[in-house]
């Protein structure tokens, strides 16, 4: 038995870690290497550990350790391939490897944090490739994006380009909500429509052009006028709520709904030649105001036309809106800066951006409220 | 005097001749709202309440930063800075 003693030498001489250790270890910074096949990690895998297949390993592990001192900790399903890979890595010149005793099968039994990583198929991996170029989506940013679900609010000019790029991106579910009936003046601007579907139901005609662009994404067809009986409802199955109604009374709701149940909120507002854009997450990890703590009275009517009475520049819900998936896609992805707590406004005359600082409201009834907790309320 | 320059959001544009930025003579947020509606009662109307506080539907920043919720706008600005008042806008 050639193996059977060659194993228990790489037991002798290497060093051996058990899972608690390597738990404490990866606390600290070390590095854990799970060098399963995908087909095995796809069903769970230590949480925060990179993910080599053995057969990679020689090949990728200088993109995770680039430097031959670097800690590093190997993890199979047992211990067989990482005490091998172990043996690899310091023939390799890795002083500092150790193999994780009893594998993921100890990790698990131990009630050590798991997370599992959903697969790309060679479909997914063909169609989302220039985002797997960048590193910060990459396959496993790809797979999240694949596995959230995003509400729309409104189908018409900004969920037309928000629809559009989400779908692209490959949001696993779309929840698209609107009551409205697809008119002619529409089609100035809103180009997830087509002349041919003029009287349709926008959520129909919408979900039609988008099975076409990407069949892969799972659309929810909400026909339903937002508002404080249903919002929570409809959107408690969310990941993220987008912002793209016409009326302020929605925007309240939408507002009032994604802080109670905690999820960010991207918001977008357009007027003739101008955009508003901003995201609200008040509860989230870096905190930040809600659209009350911006507005936290209703403009009155007199001064809140709507499009259909002073008009919009067709191309300007294209900007504004492809701003907001940019933020969603973001927020999602936990990339970058995001719009929380900054309102960006847009002038297209003079081509012109404002970033304005937007703090929390310390006295926000709706957000900042620790009395007792808020309730939906109607939206003014 | 000093001059400030006042960014008017659309819904309020037509006050003041249709100008998208106006140049107004102003040491501070309150002169300087005062100043743009001083030709139009209707548009004073949509700025201050009848106490004279700024309404709260109406948002201003100095340079980028908010003047805060329920102040009467009284704050010292510094020459040439960009006084931004921001309604809410419903359009989608
Ligand atoms: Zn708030």
């Amino acid at each position: 038995m050639l193996r059977q003693e060659r194993l228990s030498r790489l037991r002798e001489s290497l060093s051996r870690i058990s899972v608690e250790e390597a738990r404490r270890k990866q606390k600290a910074g070390v590095k854990l290497i799970d060098i399963r096949d995908a087909e095995e990690t796809a069903k769970g895998s230590p949480v925060g550990a990179v993910r080599i297949s053995r057969s990679f390993l020689e090949l990728q592990i200088e993109n995770v350790a680039p430097d031959a001192d670097t800690e590093l900790m190997v993890l199979c399903a047992s211990d067989t391939r990482a005490l091998f890979a172990a043996d690899d890595l310091n023939r390799l010149g890795y002083s500092s490897v150790h193999w994780v005793d009893g594998g993921f099968q100890a990790w698990e039994a131990a009630g050590l944090p798991v997370e599992k990583h959903r697969q790309l198929s060679p479909a997914e991996k063909e169609r989302y490739a220039r985002h797997l170029s960048i590193p910060e989506v990459g396959a496993e940013g790809q797979a999240l994006l694949l596995s959230k679900k995003v509400a729309l609010v409104g189908a018409g000019g900004l969920g037309s380009p928000l629809a559009f790029y989400l779908a692209a991106a490959g949001i696993g579910t779309l929840g698209l909500i609107d009551s409205d009936r697809l008119e002619r003046s529409n089609l100035q601007r809103q180009i997830l429509h087509t002349d041919d579907r003029i009287g349709e139901l926008k959520v129909s005609s919408a979900a039609k052009s988008l099975q076409a662009f990407n069949p892969d994404v799972a659309l929810n067809l909400h026909e339903i006028r937002l508002n404080e009986n249903n919002a929570l409802e409809i959107l408690a199955d969310y990941d993220l709520v987008i912002d793209g109604s016409d009326n302020l009374a929605t925007r309240y709701v939408v507002s009032d709904a994604s802080t109670l149940l905690s999820i960010p909120m991207i918001y977008g507002a357009i007027f003739r030649f101008e955009g508003h854009v901003s995201a609200f997450w008040p509860n989230g990890p870096s905190g930040g105001p809600c659209y009350r703590c911006l507005f936290p009275e209703k403009l009155p009517a007199s001064l809140t036309p709507s499009c259909s009475e002073v008009g919009v520049l067709g191309v300007l819900p294209g900007v504004i809106g492809t701003i907001m998936a940019t933020e969603a896609i973001k927020i999602l992805l936990g990339i970058g800066d995001p719009l929380i707590g900054r309102l960006l406004t847009y002038n297209a005359l003079d081509c012109s951006f404002h970033d304005l600082e937007v703090p929390a409201n310390p006295h926000c009834e709706q957000c900042q409220s620790n009395r007792d907790l808020p309730r939906m309320r109607a939206g003014l | 005097m000093q001059q400030l320059t006042v960014i008017v959001p659309p819904s309020i544009r037509p006050y003041v001749g249709g100008q998208s930025r106006i140049t107004v003579e102003a040491q501070t947020v309150r002169e300087a709202l005062g100043a743009m509606s001083a030709k139009s009662a209707q548009l004073k109307e949509h700025l201050f309440d009848s106490k004279g506080e700024i309404n709260r539907f109406v948002r201003i920043f100095v340079n980028g930063r908010p003047v805060p919720l329920g102040s009467r706008g009284d704050e010292a600005v510094e020459n040439g800075a960009e006084i931004a008042v921001v309604l809410a806008l419903a359009g989608g």
